[in-house]
């Protein structure tokens, strides 16, 4: 299979079946051979029937062009060997291509006739039957308008068998019949017809990969662009929380927009919050309370208030973890404004500017005892601890010790 | 020379009689031939190569009338000359 067979091979074989014996098989098959070429060296041509005749054959000179130069030259004429098989020994070759007829192709008029599925009048080839008739048809029409390609190997993608003795019956005139011959449509290469769909289908490509181009661009604009409008946003927020974080001592308001009107809703009536204090070194008990000029109305209605802590702060603190578990105190509490603000969103300390008027109280530290602590204790908030420090002039808060006593500054709203 | 005279020069190179040779050269091709039907080329130093090859299919145009015809692909049995043989042409 697709191998070379030399002259000892082809007289094994020979001599395989022949009455002649090896050595006399030899000499045969290498005299049949000498004999040709001996007379076709002479001049003559040999004829052999079952095979096919040799002969010389003289070209003559012809007229071309250099290809580099350009100049017109001659190319001289020569002699050469040529062969040529028998009818009968050529149909036994093509075997396998047995078939295949050759096909009278319609002029392509129109595009019409190439894209759509002509008609087929004739009665349909033997082949045809092998293949669904809609892709019979396509392939066939593809066929009838393309010019084959030299290149094609045609002979690869001839895969489908087809029963000789159908075919036979089945013949018809070469100029009646419209295509047969099978293909493997992927294959068939750039013919006319090809081209010519192929120009249709660019055009409606271009619109297809324009449209997908716009929804593209649709998609990421929504993707990408909005959360980013969204970040800023947040990274507006982040800043004014870092804001606050750094400033210790003077804080800005930054409330979100939402909040606001939580706050503003909540602050009308609120209750103002009071802080657990396990002090009993806290002097002052009762409740001083830190409100805005404008809130001293509410004051009384606050300390009148404050009693009923708990069920006022339930009724406003439900969303607060930190001031849930808060007993009135009669210590520092909040403004209503403050306390209204849900301490689980913004922290005293971003949103609230205090000013120091006076001490709540002097607390002696104990061992371990921090600045943070110390407000939590009277603030409520750990986050109050630089006010501490400031009214009590400490440098370096980490240098606090035990027993040392520190005054703890009432923290009235700004 | 034509198939008798081949028969008659090979029958008397090989000391065989006609009918023999004639048997002998029948069997010869169809040996060969069932080597190109195994798809196998047959190469004879100093003869040349005898194989069979593929031939596209293509489309031809009459040009008289100008109608085309779509040709359907084939297999051929080719012949190559070797050298010597070519040589032994050329010298002429």
């Amino acid at each position: 299979m697709d191998s070379k067979v030399n002259l000892s091979q082809l007289t094994d074989l020979f001599s395989k079946d022949s009455s002649l014996g090896k050595g006399a098989s030899s000499t045969f098959v290498k005299a049949f051979f000498d004999t040709i070429v001996e007379e076709v060296s002479a001049g003559g041509q040999v004829r052999i029937k079952g095979l096919g005749t040799f002969k010389q054959i003289t070209i003559s000179d012809r007229e071309s062009v250099n290809v580099n130069t350009g100049e017109r030259i001659v190319i001289p004429g020569h002699t050469k060997v040529s062969f040529t098989p028998d009818s009968e020994l050529k149909e036994l070759i093509n075997k396998p291509f047995a078939n295949f007829e050759t096909v009278v192709l319609d002029a392509p008029e129109s595009n019409a006739a190439i894209q759509s599925v002509p008609q087929v009048d004739e009665e349909p080839e033997p082949e045809l039957r092998q293949l669904e008739p809609a892709m019979k048809q396509e392939e066939s029409d593809e066929h009838l308008q393309s010019p084959a390609d030299a290149n094609d190997t045609v002979s690869d993608t001839v895969s489908v068998t087809i029963p000789v003795a159908e075919a036979v019956e089945n013949t018809q005139n070469v100029s009646d019949i419209v295509p047969v011959i099978e293909r493997k449509q992927s294959e068939t290469s750039d013919s006319g017809n090809d081209y010519h769909k192929k120009k249709n289908r660019r055009s409606v490509g271009k619109i297809v990969s324009t449209v997908l181009g716009i929804i593209l661009v649709l998609l990421v604009i929504t993707y990408c662009i909005w959360p980013l409008n969204l970040l800023h946003l947040m990274r507006v927020e982040m800043e004014s929380l870092e804001k606050s974080e750094n400033n210790t001592e003077k804080l800005v308001v930054m409330p979100e927009n939402n909040e606001n009107d939580d706050i503003n809703v909540i602050a009308e009536g609120s209750v103002v919050e009071s802080f657990n204090s396990e002090i009993e070194e806290t002097n002052e008990v009762q409740a001083v309370i830190a409100t805005e000029p404008e809130k001293t109305a509410d004051a009384a209605k606050v300390s009148t208030q404050s009693k009923d802590m708990k069920v006022s702060q339930s009724a406003n603190v439900e969303d607060k973890p930190v001031t849930a578990s808060l007993e009135q105190s009669g210590s520092f509490k909040l403004t209503s404004a403050d306390e209204a603000k849900s301490l689980a969103d913004i922290t005293v300390s971003d949103t609230i500017s205090y000013r120091m008027t006076g001490t709540l109280a002097v607390h002696t530290l104990s061992s371990g005892e921090t600045l943070t602590k110390v407000a939590l204790q009277y603030y409520g908030t750990k986050k109050l601890w630089p006010y501490i420090a400031a009214y009590n002039h400490i440098s370096d808060v980490n240098k606090v010790y035990g027993g040392m006593k520190i005054k703890v500054p009432v923290l009235q709203n700004k | 020379m034509n198939h008798k005279e081949f028969l008659t020069t090979l029958s008397s190179r090989c000391g065989l009689s006609m009918e023999d040779t004639e048997k002998q050269v029948n069997h010869l091709l169809a040996v060969m031939e069932k080597s190109w039907s195994d798809n196998d080329s047959i190469s004879i130093s100093g003869f040349g190569v005898l194989e069979v090859r593929k031939k596209m299919e293509r489309v031809s145009v009459n040009p008289g009338n100008g109608q085309r015809m779509l040709i359907p692909p084939k297999l051929t049995l080719n012949y190559k000359p070797s050298a010597l043989l070519k040589d032994k042409i050329k010298k002429d």
